[in-house]
């Protein structure tokens, strides 16, 4: 091969690289944290009124099924993928390059080449394109010699209209316009002849007022090199356009180190301390990044996110002692909980709520004492509650802890008495527990302690707790309601029976 | 279904010209570089570069391999230093699309490369995704220009109004409202100055053009869309105008790869449809192939024959669509059955109307706490931010990661978060920078801490333009009877209903209270040539540029206003987006 080209959208011409290694790890995290959370698959259809029409499209589903046993008689499988809408082939390009993965970053191993794959050879070949425009006429407009004519309109002293330079300002401002509107349209032109703060500062104002970014970054990238720095944010804090624009590039081209003098110069305080708290997400090594949390703390962040900073650094703190310590335990093998259900993923750096998962699941009878105990993370981050309630359930239900569960919920009164009590509402309670496939029996017990009758009939009908319903029409002395229920229960089975005692029964005064 | 145009309804331009274009320009670029070539692609560039060309005119134009970049400057420079050290000479060619930019160009000079490597730019700036819908593919537009404020894509956008106004004639009447709208307007306008007398001459083929910025309307892009396309792009995402549908829709092992256009008969009739009506027209058709299958039966072997010649193909095709579609919709259900989707909705349409907001507030905090997922999250905080003009701010940072804290300064920043009171400390400052400066900065100056002050005046703005209708009993979402139904008929989208008002009055006449409450009283324009040239059948074209990106519900809403009136509308925009896209811009934490 004797050539290389490269096709890059522009724009961001660095920093790609930060941005990558940070996307690879969220996506990490995230599946971690769907394994943690996802409790259960997805059960059958009980969406409120939608019945009808999910059975109308099933219907219409099998219809469809039921035709291709003709259709597809007499046509290969691999047709479905072929087949082009548009009239061009589908996937092409990205297709061929879809099977090497490789990330040609920075060393060779992206470089390996692509399996070609024998199917390029039966791509058709497209007609060649028929345009009417020819390509020269189309690149008149990217060219443009139109420039070049403006510039000898220029020199002759008629320049263009939209950049002629006012008539009786002084001479340099011409050349000034002239350089923007080169920078505008032919892309080549050297700045270095604007050697005085004014020719400068006048080159800038001509380039926002222009509004193409590309221009006033030029102009940017040419005063931060011509300029010392106090003097170029002294100018810039003024001509916001402009300032905005150069902030932009120092993120892009990561120069971090000038943005921080820049923030520091503009007093712009929070920011200063975002983008230094922004640095963390480079850091890989999760002592490192503590310690630079560490660092984090005090930056005059708002009150608001001072204390947060303060927490991330603790839960990093932590979640490297239990890490550790968890590492450990389910290496040795002596531990039931870590032998029954492994660990899918290191808890580094995982969010609080995920964290405070983590432990109900795994640690959840430890002592207050330790770091990993659930009431200790409750405390040190003063988790609400109902958040706590939420977590501690989901962990319980998924190890199908039913007495945990149980405990959850059940409070003391100074006399003794037990009594069922729920901060977050025993209809959520229900869901939860039946994302989790607790049994009937479970369920059951837990939509009883529903207050509101409405709602509990529902949530015992959508989880088919037969009993409940039955009941609660006996109760609300609904005679319709129980008729209609009976042709939802089995033929022939307990709850049938149940109900056609009461149907029956001459002591109940139905209000239908 | 899917209503007809109006029969005095204008025909579209055909804008294939633009593919034409675009892979003309490829080919004498790689042409540039003669002989057997290698060739490096971005990864989000391939999607549209593949909508232009494909291996075998690559292969005509003697590329050899191909391959995926992820990390572009670290390729570039160690690529060619590389061969440097092992003393092989090739040639090197850097291709930027849309354009090149001189950051670009002072990173190759920085790895001392620069000269090593040629450059070039592909002018591909607008992909016809569809008949009516170009895109410029550029997803980055909004967090750059909105986020960050840097106006590099201006120029890009001024570039290919100027290619359309080359190819499709000038635009008699222009209107616009933002303050990108309003920059790349002058741009583009300086741009036909300078060559002035090209389109001079020229029959206008498309009436109107309305430009329209993305922060004009934040609200509407964040909702959950329930039309079939916006539905599918939320739950599936559509990229670059096709969709990968799973195994759990094709009902088989294999995924596919599946272009979603007006080619697709049966994507077409429902495409614009409310999802509730999708269900009863997918097996009204599923009824209409099997009758038609059935007809075969009692066949004699002369209309078997003519039957499989001729009509057998289409109701193959027919029957392929359909149970994609079919696959769709079952996989979508499942999807936002699970996600109690019927209470989301319920909430953004209290948010909507502003009506029980403690309710909504506490349903969104449960959102939080049940950890259904942070960009739903935090788009249901912008959402109720930017309705109740107040800060939201939850503990989302300890649920989702501290570093959500990045992405709330970011989304403060954009605006899609509003703070409480920001104007008194703002004016202060604001005040004590203009007396330093001279009163040419400082109207600059003023203009950028508006953007930053910016509030939301959402509900004092759904009241003047009536974005709430008033219904008498039920919305029949089978015949609707305005852009509401997109939304269930629980709102019109702001952007259309802007789009609508000005067209009527073909000015911003009499909207001058919608425009200062929308913050844009310095950017709302108007521009009118003599229309003596332009065909009545132009004027009822219209081009709507939407800055940041455009959703599919605003695309359904206009067809249908487009429907109604006699108009065709046609959309160009920086790329197609939606609630959860917007929130991954702004995320600092790439999910």
């Amino acid at each position: 091969t004797t050539g290389l080209i490269l096709f890059f959208q522009s724009g961001r011409p660095l920093g790609a690289g930060v941005r990558l290694g940070m996307g690879l790890r969220m996506n990490r995290t995230k599946g971690d944290e769907e394994e943690y959370w996802n409790s259960s698959k997805f059960k059958a259809f009980t969406f409120d009124d939608e019945d009808d029409e999910l059975s109308q499209l099933k219907e219409s589903k099998r219809a469809v099924n039921s035709l291709r046993d003709f259709v597809d008689d007499d046509d290969d499988d691999d047709d479905l993928e072929r087949v082009s809408w548009s009239g061009e082939p589908v996937g092409s390009i990205s297709w061929s390059i879809k099977e090497t993965a490789g990330n040609s970053g920075s060393s060779h191993e992206g470089r390996e080449q692509l399996k070609s794959r024998n199917s390029f050879s039966s791509y058709a070949q497209l007609p060649k394109p028929t345009s009417t425009y020819s390509l020269s006429s189309f690149f008149r407009g990217r060219t443009r010699p139109g420039s070049f004519q403006s510039l000898s309109d220029a020199l002759s002293d008629t320049p263009a209209k939209s950049y002629a330079p006012e008539l009786g300002r002084p001479k340099g401002e011409y050349r000034v316009s002239y350089s923007i509107h080169w920078l505008f349209f032919c892309q080549v032109c050297s700045l270095e002849r604007f050697r005085s703060l004014q020719d400068k500062l006048q080159l800038l104002e001509e380039a926002v007022s222009m509004h193409d970014g590309n221009v006033i970054t030029a102009v940017l990238i040419f005063l931060k090199r011509t300029l010392s720095k106090e003097i170029l944010f002294r100018e810039l804090e003024v001509r916001q356009v402009a300032l905005r624009h150069l902030i932009h590039f120092l993120k892009e081209i990561g120069d971090q180190k000038l943005l921080l003098d820049l923030f520091r110069f503009l007093d712009r305080t929070e920011e200063l301390a975002l983008s230094h708290y922004r640095e963390h997400l480079n850091i890989r090594d999760p002592d490192k990044r503590k310690e630079f949390l560490k660092t984090c703390i005090g930056l005059p962040f708002s009150a608001e996110d001072s204390a947060h900073i303060q927490d991330h650094y603790t839960l990093l703190e932590r979640q490297i002692i239990i890490e550790a310590n968890d590492r450990h335990l389910e290496s040795a093998g002596q531990t039931e909980i870590f032998r029954k259900h492994p660990r899918k993923a290191s808890i580094l750096n995982m969010p609080l709520v995920t964290t405070l998962f983590y432990s109900c699941f795994y640690h959840y009878t430890e002592a207050e004492g330790t770091f990993s105990s659930p009431i200790n993370l409750k405390k040190t981050f003063k988790i609400p509650d109902k958040q706590y309630v939420l977590t501690a359930l989901a962990a319980r239900a998924k190890l199908r802890a039913w007495n945990d569960v149980d405990a959850l919920f059940t409070t003391k009164n100074w006399l003794g008495y037990t009594k069922k009590r729920a901060p977050i509402g025993f209809h959520r309670v229900v869901e939860i527990l039946h994302k989790n496939n607790a049994p009937v029996q479970i369920l059951q017990e837990y939509v009883n302690l529903v207050e509101d009758v409405d709602t509990k009939l529902n949530l015992a009908t959508k989880f088919k707790c037969h009993d409940v319903v039955i009941d609660t029409c006996r109760d609300l002395k609904d005679r319709q309601q129980l008729l209609a229920y009976r042709s939802k229960v089995d033929k022939g089975s307990a709850e049938e029976e149940k109900i056609d005692a009461l149907l029956s029964s001459s002591q109940i005064r139905w209000k239908n | 279904m899917a209503f007809p145009h109006r029969p005095d309804a204008p025909e579209l331009p055909d804008f294939s010209m633009l593919k034409r274009l675009a892979r003309d320009q490829l080919i004498y670029l790689l042409e540039q570089l003669p002989g057997k070539k290698d060739l490096f692609i971005e990864a989000d560039l391939m999607s549209p570069l593949d909508r232009i060309a494909n291996v075998s005119i690559l292969k005509q134009h003697e590329v050899d391999k191909l391959y995926k970049v992820e990390n572009k400057p670290a390729l570039s420079s160690s690529l060619v230093n590389a061969d440097k050290l092992a003393g092989r000479t090739r040639k090197y060619k850097v291709i930027f699309s849309p354009q090149k930019f001189y950051a670009c160009e002072m990173v190759l000079e920085e790895e001392g490369i620069y000269g090593d490597v040629s450059c070039d730019e592909w002018a591909f700036s607008l992909l016809p995704l569809d008949v009516d819908l170009l895109s410029m593919e550029l997803p980055e537009f909004f967090r750059d220009y909105f986020l960050e404020g840097d106006q590099r894509w201006i120029n890009t956008v001024a570039q290919a109004l100027h290619l359309l106004s080359t190819l499709y004639g000038p635009f008699p009447n222009c209107y616009g409202i933002g303050r990108c709208a309003k920059m790349a307007y002058e741009l583009w306008r300086n741009l036909e100055e300078e060559e002035d007398g090209e389109t001079k001459g020229r029959r206008p083929e498309i009436g109107h053009i309305f430009l329209l910025d993305r922060d004009v309307d934040f609200v509407t892009a964040l909702c959950s869309q329930v039309v079939y396309e916006g539905l599918v792009d939320d739950t599936f995402r559509i990229k670059c105008g096709s969709v990968d549908f799973g195994p759990e829709v094709t009902s088989s092992d294999k995924s596919l790869k599946v272009l979603l256009n007006a080619e697709d008969k049966v994507f077409n009739e429902i495409r614009n449809e409310h999802f509730s009506n999708v269900f009863g027209f997918l097996s009204q058709k599923a009824r209409n192939l099997q009758a038609q299958y059935d007809r075969r039966r009692g066949m004699d072997i002369k209309q078997m024959k003519n039957f499989v010649s001729q009509e057998l193909k289409g109701l193959k095709q027919e029957h392929r669509l359909l149970s994609l579609h079919i696959g769709a919709c079952e996989s979508i259900m499942k999807k936002k059955t699970k996600q109690d989707f019927q209470e989301l909705i319920k909430t953004e349409h209290a948010l909507l109307e502003g009506f029980n907001i403690r309710e909504s507030t506490s349903y969104i905090e449960e959102h939080i706490d049940r950890q259904v997922s942070p960009i739903e999250s935090l788009r249901l905080m912008c959402l109720l931010s930017i309705t109740e003009n107040g800060d939201a701010r939850c503990s989302l940072d300890t649920h989702y990661g501290p570093e959500h804290l990045l992405t709330f300064s970011n989304l403060r920043r954009a605006g899609l978060l509003t703070e409480q009171a920001p104007g008194d400390t703002l004016t202060a400052v604001e005040s004590k920078v203009s007396k330093l400066v001279t009163d040419k900065a400082a109207g600059k100056i003023t203009d950028a801490f508006s953007s930053l002050a910016k509030r939301s005046n959402f509900r004092a703005i759904s009241k003047k333009l009536n974005l709430i209708p008033r219904v008498d009993g039920e919305y029949d979402l089978k015949v609707p009877r305005d852009m509401a139904y997109v939304f269930s008929g629980a709102y019109v989208p702001l952007s259309c209903r802007i789009i609508e008002q000005v067209l009527e009055r073909r000015s911003w006449q009499g909207l001058d209270e919608v425009v200062r409450l929308l913050n844009c009283s310095d950017f709302a324009f108007t521009d009118m040539t003599k229309e003596d040239k332009a065909s009545s059948e132009s004027l009822r074209l219209i081009l709507v540029v939407f800055l940041g990106g455009c959703t599919f519900s605003e695309i359904s809403a206009l067809r249908f206003l487009g429907r109604e009136k006699g108009y065709r509308f046609i959309f160009l925009t920086t790329a197609v987006t939606n609630s959860a896209r917007l929130m991954e811009a702004m995320s600092e934490v790439k999910a």
